[in-house]
């Protein structure tokens, strides 16, 4: 490669390839190429007629029973919360953006009469409060979907009744002085600062499914299962696990431990484990222990492959790990219908998880390219000093323009892997290495010829 | 470059800087810091000293003693407004850009020095505080002029004798303007000591020793006013503004080292970190670099340490030095790049250079971190341009529009709503000591540390003055921080037995009104 040999260049770029290969083998995991975002069909953006800094929106609507399944899609600027029948469910703030959240109503909502609240406001100069929101209901024998619409009335500021004993969301307030809201548009560029829910659409969707299992001996204080699944397709889209038990839990997905928890056996709280999963085999295991007896737990899992939908929910494939044997089926989940709730707990043993999310990728192989660049940089700098800059400028052109072009695609937020998710996940260093040696081949080349040409003309002249 | 182009484009970098300061300067309410300025500012107008009442008391500035003259001289020409309040902070801000542009050109070249200030005009972060008239630009101006006179001190073979004066006058402007900036006397000992080492006849020199005895004298005095005045005697829970002194909060369980570092390097900052971080590289062969490298270095680390309390704004005294080390390193690295190519290619590279460094921090550039999806971080929010700001005067203003003869106030930030409406209030409500107050012996009673309003602690305080009077208004106005200190369940205790009259984002306007009694009755006792 060109005149001199650089012996810190060459170990650097070996050491670079070591660490990426390691990187990339620890982190090996299920490239996300969209994370699933819940849409919100034909419901629009409401507001306060005129506009507001606050604003409250509230619908009655009646039901003839109760749900199978209910749930509500909800987004704001800045931020939100959402009642139900005069409980605030939850909230969630974005400053700067807009936050979207899925709860699971199916327990929340009553037969006749139901009020939906949602309170926002907005704290930046991005106009006036704003919010959006589609709840689905699932009956028996109908569905109904309930989206925000001129139907809808809205208040700039937060309301009582009765001497300030009834609250604006609950259901005994009268709302006869309220307004139609008005039907807005939140900016352009919205689909940037959309925040994706804590809690999974295609889980909330299904609801809470499995069977509640426990060991052979009902009287034990605690019990480990496991269930072993393939996964053939080249991606997912999304894998979550949700856990209802009475005692306190940890759960390990391919060796990665995540917990304790504290469970419980009305909710079930879900976690997103697909950047644990990997191409192959997988392995779910999930230990519970408590002092509460007869313990039972259930298991509710689901991966959004590119072939479909994999169900790893508790059943008779799953194993108990003290006897070997089929866990004991104690029941269908969906008879009591635990609430699916957002759970998150810290993950154990393992450091490199967080290093596989996107930025993780980006920063280390950027972290790595620019380092070696800097590298022969400095190789070349140790050698000639600042006297001669040409040598490590051409060295470093390579890699300074694989940073450049990889600090690019971090600022524009485009993402290749959609477009290469079957190199993923091989596709960034194989990009940074592919810009790199093709640079240096050119370089190679390229003195290779001058030289043939400077040796040519020397013999010519020479003859 | 000609002189005739120097100076036009001083001109056009003084223009920016102004115009992008006074763009939105009236858009967002004045601040709890702010408001406290401008009261001290109407003593002045008043009394020609500035000084604010607390319950019939004078309370002489104890701090920030020269920021509220030129707020109080441009309330003498252009009344009490956003604008006229603010303009000073405009003002300083030019100052200090012209200043960066000279001292940029002083330490490296023409194109490092506008590169710099032409930072300093854009930076969303100058750009908040350049439209504030809290202290922080007026002392970035004063420390800048510091940074200079050091600069000299250690240049010259000799320094001449005014050079001392001047160090003393600028550093006296400084502190007086914020007493943090007494931490950078031992940072300059360090840094006249390190890059003079060998020479170390200025300490001979006997005005030298007369101007540090100017300087700690200011400093001893000052401190001696502050402590004797601020102690907090009588008062309940130290916080923020009660710190007088340094201490070694490196000992504290509150202390974070990278407090600082992590503030300064994030958001519209972060070519300016790389840019930096390359600059080690220089530091070997430039003197410049190594001064402003070394005073960086040793201001972030003495606050960090020995300052009790974290505030990004802190530091914003640094930004000068920051972004004229940032426009050196950028500018010698395109040097290094291109030299002894082409003119063309050393013009194109600092063209691109410039480019790349206003794409990332500008208000309207590339949000790196907002793209990269950390919007989830909090982010500082005096590097942010699109927060509304404090709800104080919305709040205000709806007060004043439905206020009666005889309603009683309670206010929670009595500061700001005694600059928009010029009535101080009469409770403050608060069950947790959320803030300082003070034990009145008078009353007896306890009292908020602003404008001695006396405390309502609990409900049946609450429900003592409700009972006295007809109509009862509470100002909730930051409606998060005054939830806090008010206390969650007495907060609710007088939301239901109220009307809401006004909501903003974060301010909300209540009242209470006696059923069936006329507006100005008292009960009687």
């Amino acid at each position: 490669m060109a005149r001199r040999a650089e012996p810190w260049a060459v170990l650097a770029l070996i050491v670079f390839s070591a660490l990426m290969a390691w990187v990339l083998e620890r982190g090996q995991s299920f490239h996300q190429p969209d994370r699933l975002r819940p849409a919100f069909g034909s419901a629009s953006w409401l507001g306060y007629p005129g506009g507001s800094e606050v604003l409250y929106l509230r619908r009655v609507v009646s039901f003839p029973e109760l749900p199978k399944r209910a749930w509500i899609v909800a987004s704001a600027v800045d931020e939100l919360e959402v009642f139900v029948n005069g409980r605030r469910i939850g909230s969630e703030q974005h400053i700067g953006g807009r936050p979207m959240v899925v709860y699971d109503v199916t327990r929340l909502l009553d037969v006749g009469l139901n009020v939906i609240g949602v309170r926002s406001k907005t704290t930046t100069n991005q106009g006036p409060a704003q919010a959006i929101a589609r709840l689905e209901w699932q009956g028996l024998s109908a569905k109904r979907v309930i989206v925000s619409d001129r139907e809808w009335r809205a208040e700039a500021r937060q309301r009582f009744s009765a001497q300030g004993t009834v609250s604006w969301s609950q259901k005994e307030y009268r709302d006869f002085d309220w307004g139609p809201a008005a039907v807005t548009a939140p900016g352009t560029f919205a689909w940037r600062k959309f925040v994706n829910p804590d809690l999974p659409l295609p889980m909330v969707e299904r609801g809470p499914v499995g069977e509640w299992v426990w060991q052979p001996n009902r009287a034990a204080s605690s019990a480990g299962f496991e269930r072993v699944f393939e996964i053939e397709d080249s991606y997912v889209r999304g894998a979550w696990l949700g856990v209802a038990t009475s005692g306190v839990y940890f759960f390990s997905v391919n060796g990665i431990v995540v917990g304790p928890v504290s469970g419980g056996e009305r909710r079930m709280g879900v976690f997103d484990i697909a950047e644990y999963l990997r191409r192959g085999e997988n392995r779910v295991t999930v230990q519970v222990a408590g002092n509460t007896r007869p313990l039972r737990v259930a298991v509710s899992g689901l991966v959004e492959a590119a072939s479909g939908q994999l169900d790893f929910s508790t059943d008779a494939r799953w194993h108990n790990l003290d006897s070997r044997g089929p866990a004991v089926l104690l029941g269908d989940v969906r008879h009591e219908l635990p609430a699916l709730t957002e759970q998150n707990a810290v993950v154990r043993n393992v450091w490199w998880p967080r290093f596989r999310t996107k930025i993780g990728y980006f920063s280390i192989t950027l972290g790595l390219v620019s380092l070696v660049g800097w590298a022969f940089t400095a190789s070349s700098f140790f050698n000639r000093g600042w006297r001669d800059t040409r040598a490590w400028v051409r060295y470093a052109q390579p890699f300074a323009a694989t940073s450049l072009l990889l600090v690019l695609v971090q600022l524009i937020d485009w993402d290749p892997r959609n477009a290469l998710e079957w190199v993923y996940p091989f596709w960034l260093p194989a990009l940074s290495f592919g810009v790199i040696i093709a640079w240096l081949a050119c370089l190679v080349a390229f003195d290779y010829f001058r030289q043939r040409e400077t040796v040519g003309r020397l013999q010519e002249q020479k003859s | 470059v000609t002189p005739f182009l120097r100076r036009t484009l001083m001109l056009g970098l003084v223009l920016l800087t102004v115009v992008l300061r006074l763009w939105n300067i009236s858009k967002n309410s004045i601040t709890q810091d702010e408001s406290t300025m401008i009261l001290f500012a109407q003593g002045v107008l008043e009394r020609g000293y500035p000084f604010l009442t607390q319950q019939n008391a004078e309370f002489i500035i104890s701090t920030y003693e020269l920021v509220p003259f030129p707020i109080a001289a441009s309330m003498a020409v252009f009344g009490f407004n956003e604008f006229a309040v603010r303009l000073p902070a405009v003002c300083f801000a030019a100052a200090t850009c012209v200043l960066i542009f000279q001292f940029g050109r002083k330490l490296f070249d023409e194109w490092a020095g506008f590169l710099a200030a032409l930072l300093f005009a854009v930076l969303p972060w100058a750009i908040y505080w350049g439209s504030n008239c809290f202290y922080p630009s007026q002392v970035a101006f004063f420390v800048l002029c510091t940074t200079m006179v050091v600069h000299r001190l250690i240049e010259e073979e000799k320094p001449k004798t005014w050079v001392f004066y001047a160090l003393a006058l600028s550093f006296t402007g400084s502190y007086l303007s914020w007493e943090g900036t007494g931490f950078l006397l031992p940072c300059f000992f360090v840094m006249i000591l390190v890059l003079r080492w060998g020479r170390f006849q200025w300490m001979l020199d006997v005005h030298g020793w007369i101007a540090a005895a100017a300087m700690i004298f200011m400093i001893v005095a000052q401190l001696t006013f502050r402590t004797v005045l601020r102690d907090p005697y009588l008062g309940i829970h130290v916080g923020r503004s009660e710190v007088s002194f340094a201490t070694l909060a490196f000992k504290n369980v509150s202390f974070d080292p990278y407090f600082y570092v992590t503030g300064l390097f994030s958001e519209a900052h972060i070519t300016l970190a790389a840019v930096l971080v390359l600059g080690l590289l220089l530091l070997a062969e430039s003197r410049a670099l190594r001064f402003l490298y070394l005073f960086f270095g040793l201001v972030i680390l003495l606050l960090t340490a020995f300052l009790g309390y974290y505030a990004l704004r802190y530091v914003y005294l640094t930004l000068p030095t920051l972004v004229l080390a940032s426009a050196g390193v950028s500018v010698a690295l395109v040097s290094k790049l291109t030299a002894p190519r082409s003119k063309t290619a050393q013009t194109f590279g600092l063209a691109a250079v410039t480019a790349l460094h206003l794409t990332i921090a500008t208000p309207w550039g590339l949000t790196p971190i907002e793209s990269a999806d950390l919007l989830m971080e909090v982010r500082p929010y005096e590097m942010r341009q699109d927060l509304s700001g404090f709800p104080f005067r919305g709040t205000a203003q709806a007060l004043k529009d439905r206020m009666r003869k005889g309603d009683v106030l309670i206010v929670q930030a009595p500061f700001p709503f005694q600059v928009y409406t010029g009535l101080k209030g009469d409770y403050f409500l608060q069950s947790s000591l959320a803030t300082s107050v003070f034990f009145d012996h008078k009353g007896p009673r306890y009292t908020d540390k602003w404008v001695a309003n006396p405390m309502l602690r609990d409900k049946a305080e609450l429900d003592d003055v409700l009972m006295k009077n007809s109509r009862v208004w509470l100002i909730s106005a930051p409606d998060g921080a005054s939830r806090q200190s008010i206390g969650d369940d007495l907060y609710a205790y007088f939301e239901q037995k109220s009307k809401l009259v006004e909501e903003t984002a974060d301010g909300k306007l209540f009242l209470w009104e006696r059923p069936g009694m006329a507006a100005g009755d008292t009960v009687s006792q």
